[in-house]
């Protein structure tokens, strides 16, 4: 059972585009695969497209950015992978209603929202699928303790040094004694350190100076794709290079259907969910997907404007009351969207059928829009939802 | 009392055997002391106990009933046994002097011990030391391993912990003979002590470059690799190491010189054994939920010591299986000597496991009932300390 992963805006080659991938694959197999009944090691295509996006030929130094005036000497660059990392554990730390960089102060507020930050920060920066499906299995067992005992004695008395090893020690049931630690441990202590490095009160270093160029450039970022897209889509018989990149993965995964595990999954975070949308509706319509999951996107947004090939001003007739009819090749179709979430929209009183799915994030603003597949919770959300009928 | 044996053998060799098992650790996870601010994930553990108890017992076996398996090295017999121990309760082991409990094995306990048994190891030049380790270790720049009261400072948490790298390094230069180091705990890399500056743990003995390396030979065998855990069953049952480790040593290893009389067990054929014994151990038992494979690693230098010179040559464990397994029992697994005895498992469905001296055997499987055609190796080989084998029917 292949999944296709569509990509949204704002997304580039760089060490933070792939470490996304990573942690985000292993927390599709770990939590979400099953349960779709995807086998451990079933394909996820991840087509790449952001090549294909705006390019803006001052690299947006129209971007007002004063810290570029100052020069560092030495400290994390603000591009370097750890770096990276770094930005996005602070975009979604963003506006965070708790999260304060102290792991203890926070757990004592609010446990289970702290493993779950805990375990993203700590995803943040895998650098193998591997780590990444290691710590999604550890995170599933700490986040069903945190949720059985939301206050736990332990954490009265802890310390940053060793709440982590006591989570892990309360939570993780091992059937072998190890005369070790296992691993997880320093990968956890390593996304506590992000969480500290992250504090965006700490205005003056790489986290603080990342989020805010952030904050520009994905706003400019979105609007460039968009605009690339919609003037390069091409037609049915020559599509643009957006639409033949996404096409190529979906033609692949569906060649991977087999008799028993014939399921095609598509997830789509943000502006993916308008390429996948034009593609099923009018580029390939022979295409067969069981399940759609439009994550942070403006599906329905765009439909609304009518700016999709297969849009038809007179469709429905009796706004907005009607609907416009699902496609016909598509199954199923979950929408999650968070109403801190401002480039997030509903869908479901656009399109007939569709589960529109509140997911909060409990970020605010641009924070919120990135934040969803960061947060192990989320894929847990998915996953429960999936298998509702 | 840490001493439990020693006989005066003044101008002759001997063996002298310092072992340490730590499974309680008051400061670390499930302790009942104050946590430590920097516990590195490390839990209590019930292995090292139940683990030491077994090597002593191996050890004092013949001392204690002649003729039982265990330490047999006329060369260079059992001289002196020291043995430290932390458990919840206290741990009581059968010596030839009667029954004495172990002392704790704190760090200065360690060190203490550590010191006497240098002393015994150094009153004669062909000495052989043997210095057994079951607990939590760590890896940075070198190898440590954790005493009792690890963690017990909180501005010094990892302070009672030795190094043991460099531990092997220094004795080099401080015993002429012989030393077996069988270390039985994780090599796991620590995050915490490494971006930590100066938080080495200091060796046993110091390094002391202005002496040259006078040993005979040194054998270390570590119970996994670098950055690797060492595992055990749960419910304090001996490590998967040293069930390995004891295992070779009864009679699973060892090379006969030419014109010798006895087997004898050096470092290379020990550090084999084990390895191979350890992969067996997974090969039978593959839901080990340990995953990891634990594949010992070990440094064999300078020429030949025997720890154990045996009376017969040593035995192999023999796995024989068939494929597929739904015709399994309709055949007869079997294998034949070059002296004509021969052993069989008849049309059982299970895995057919004997234990055989070394040697050349005819190994194969036969249907009595025909139907299906035999399966024959001619001359295999069988060399401690295993010899696994599918045999395939065909078609």
């Amino acid at each position: 059972m292949p999944i296709v992963f569509v990509h949204g805006v704002n997304n580039r080659d760089s060490a933070a585009y792939r470490e996304n991938e990573l942690g985000r694959n292993g927390l599709l197999r770990e939590i979400v695969g099953p349960a779709l009944g995807l086998s451990p090691d079933a394909p996820i295509y991840s087509p790449y497209w952001g090549e294909h996006g705006a390019k803006f030929a001052w690299n947006m130094s129209v971007i007002p950015n004063p810290d570029d005036t100052a020069e560092t000497f030495g400290g994390i660059g603000v591009d370097g992978a750890e770096g990276a990392a770094i930005g996005r554990v602070a975009g979604l730390m963003a506006s965070s209603p708790i999260m304060s960089g102290n792991i203890v102060a926070d757990a004592k507020q609010n446990f289970p929202e702290a493993v779950d930050t805990l375990y993203a920060a700590a995803i943040a920066g895998v650098t193998s699928e591997q780590q990444a499906r290691h710590l999604a299995r550890s995170y599933m067992l700490s986040a069903a303790y945190a949720v059985a005992t939301p206050n736990p004695p332990w954490v009265e008395t802890a310390s940053e040094g060793n709440f982590v090893d006591q989570l892990e020690d309360a939570a993780n049931v091992t059937e072998e004694e190890a005369f070790g630690a296992g691993g997880i441990i320093d990968s956890l202590k390593e996304g506590m350190s992000r969480l500290a490095n992250a504090l965006p009160g700490l205005a003056s270093n790489g986290a603080g100076r990342l989020l805010r160029k952030k904050l520009n450039s994905e706003v400019t970022r979105f609007a460039g794709d968009a605009f690339t897209y919609l003037a390069q889509r091409g037609t049915k018989q020559a599509p643009g290079p957006i639409v033949a990149t996404v096409m190529d993965s979906l033609t692949k995964a569906n060649a991977e259907r087999e008799p028993g595990d014939d399921q095609l999954i598509v997830i789509a975070h943000s502006f993916g969910g308008e390429i996948v949308y034009d593609i099923l509706t009018h580029f390939a319509t022979q295409f067969q997907v069981d399940c759609l999951v439009t994550v942070g996107s403006q599906v329905g947004l765009f439909e609304e404007m009518k700016l999709y090939l297969a849009s038809k001003a007179e469709l429905p007739p009796d706004p907005p009351q009607g609907r416009v009819a699902m496609p016909t090749n598509l199954s199923r179709w979950i929408n999650v969207y968070d109403t801190n979430d401002v480039l997030s929209y509903r869908l479901e009183p656009v399109v007939a059928g569709v589960v529109d799915f509140f997911y909060d994030t409990g970020y605010s603003m641009l924070g919120s829009h990135g934040g969803y597949f960061l947060r192990p919770s989320f894929y847990t959300r998915l996953a429960e939802r999936l298998k509702q009928d | 009392m840490t001493l439990l044996y020693e006989v005066a053998a003044v101008g002759s060799p001997g063996t002298h055997l310092l072992a340490i098992g730590v499974g309680y650790y008051p400061h670390l996870l499930g302790g009942d002391r104050k946590l430590a601010d920097r516990p590195l994930g490390l839990k209590q553990l019930t292995s090292p106990p139940v683990s030491i108890q077994a090597l002593l017992n191996w050890f004092f076996a013949p001392l204690l009933a002649p003729g039982t398996i265990g330490f047999v090295n006329p060369n260079a017999p059992l001289a002196s046994v020291a043995a430290l121990t932390s458990a919840p309760q206290p741990v009581a082991i059968t010596t030839p002097n009667g029954v004495v409990n172990l002392q704790a094995a704190t760090r200065q306990g360690i060190q203490d011990a550590f010191d006497a048994w240098l002393l015994r190891l150094k009153g004669h030049a062909d000495n052989i030391g043997v210095l057994y380790f079951c607990g939590h270790g760590i890896t940075v720049a070198d190898h440590y391993l954790l005493a009792e009261d690890f963690g017990h400072n909180m501005n010094q948490p990892w302070v009672n912990a030795f190094d043991i790298s460099t531990t092997i390094r220094a004795l080099e230069r401080e015993v002429p003979g012989a030393v077996y180091y069988f270390i039985d705990a994780c090599r796991e890399v620590s995050r915490e002590m490494a971006v930590t500056l100066r938080a080495d743990p200091n060796p046993l003995l110091p390094l002391d470059f202005d002496k040259k390396v006078i040993r005979r030979s040194v054998t270390a065998v570590f119970a996994t690799g670098e950055g690797d855990l060492a595992y055990a069953p749960k419910g304090g049952k001996v490590s998967r190491f040293t069930s390995a480790l004891i295992c070779a040593m009864s009679g699973f290893c060892g090379v006969k010189p030419p014109g010798g009389t006895t087997w004898n067990v050096d470092g290379e054929s020990i550090s084999n054994a084990i390895r191979q014994l350890l992969e067996y151990e997974a090969l039978e038992t593959p839901d080990l939920t340990g995953k990891g494979k634990q594949v010992s690693e070990q440094l064999v230098q300078g020429s030949p010591m025997p720890l154990l010179r045996l009376a017969s040559a040593p035995k192999v464990k023999v796995r024989l299986d068939l494929a597929p397994t739904h015709r399994r029992a309709d055949y007869e697994l079997y294998l034949l000597s070059a002296k004509g005895v021969r052993v069989a498992q008849v049309q059982l469905d299970k895995v057919f496991r004997v234990e055989l001296p070394r040697g050349f055997y005819e190994v194969g499987a036969q249907a009595p009932a025909g139907g299906w055609p035999p399966v024959v190796h001619l001359e295999e080989e069988l060399v401690p300390p295993i010899y696994p084998l599918i045999l395939q029917s065909q078609p």
